[in-house]
């Protein structure tokens, strides 16, 4: 069976508008039970440049148009046809709630620049009972760390205004200073002036927010899919 | 089946002054679905994504401080 480049899991056919692929390759549509993959016939992935990227983002960008529900598959992913079909088989619960999140949704990204030791931007220490065992210590001790590195404390003034807005979140923190996080918000379409409009009401401190978006929801996807 | 981007790889595409490419680099080769044979972007490669615009979003921001004076 031929190879395919997979550009995106969708909700539902799109109409002729979505156009071609990166290569100009005619765009169809492959079905695994109820799930629906946009791709385009190429035998092998193409090489990574800015031409590339955006070729790719500008498909992305097309058919997020016209669907409801995309899942964006992340550049290069070429593959069999058939083994298609065995990984979307596998991973069908997940990604059917994963499209049932983003349906009619879209996302906006936050970057938060400020001094990485600034008082607001230290997490407070775990609350580990003074009696646990080094074991239940040491899990804690994790546990915390894995909730202080999806959470983005910097954003407290911002959460009256955007909590109407926001359907779901995800946060990387990062080491390059001033940059301390991306943050990724989920919301509704058509939603994006007035979730730029509540951003720009961020008061002055010593923290900065700078909104980009609409973008297609990428950092709702599941994770891992190899 | 996955492809590895060389840190020249990766310098040489990152070398932006465009912080919209960036973004798109972000979510192109960090973010969304993994399907298979997608491109490995080895850690000093995302590193580099972050620095970068790291850099410009500051720079964006001292050119808006240094600009014209608020008027009055």
């Amino acid at each position: 069976m031929s190879d395919v480049y997979v550009y995106a899991l969708i909700g539902d056919a799109p109409g002729p508008d979505a156009g071609a692929g990166l290569r100009e390759e005619p765009l169809r549509v492959v079905r695994v039970g109820d799930l629906l993959a946009a791709v385009g016939d190429m035998a092998e992935s193409p090489a990574v440049s800015e031409a590339t990227l955006r070729a790719h983002d500008a498909v992305i960008r097309r058919l997020a148009d016209a669907v409801d529900a995309i899942l964006p598959v992340r550049f290069g992913s070429v593959l069999p046809e058939s083994g298609l079909d065995d990984v979307l088989r596998a991973r069908a619960r997940e990604l059917r709630e994963a499209l049932a999140l983003v349906a009619g949704r879209q996302q906006m990204t936050l970057r938060v620049l400020g001094d990485a030791s600034a008082p607001a931007n230290v997490a407070p220490a775990a609350e580990i009972p003074g009696d646990a065992g080094p074991g239940a210590r040491y899990l804690a001790a994790r546990r915390a760390e894995w909730r202080r590195a999806r959470e983005a404390p910097e954003l407290a003034p911002l959460r009256p205004g955007l909590e109407r807005l926001v359907r779901a979140e995800r946060v990387t923190r990062h080491d390059t200073p001033p940059l301390l996080a991306s943050v990724y918000h989920l919301i509704d379409r058509g939603a994006a002036a007035e979730y730029r409009a509540a951003v720009e009401r961020w008061p002055s401190t010593d923290v900065r927010v700078v909104a980009t978006g609409p973008w297609p929801p990428y950092a709702f996807a599941p994770e891992a899919l190899a | 089946m996955k492809q590895r981007l060389t840190r020249n790889d990766a310098r040489a595409i990152f070398a932006t002054s465009d912080a919209s490419l960036l973004d798109v680099i972000d979510n192109l080769l960090t973010k969304g679905v993994v399907v298979s044979g997608d491109v490995v972007l080895g850690l000093a490669g995302v590193d580099l994504v972050y620095a970068r615009l790291s850099l410009l979003l500051c720079a964006a921001d001292r050119l808006q401080d240094t600009g014209e004076p608020r008027g009055e």
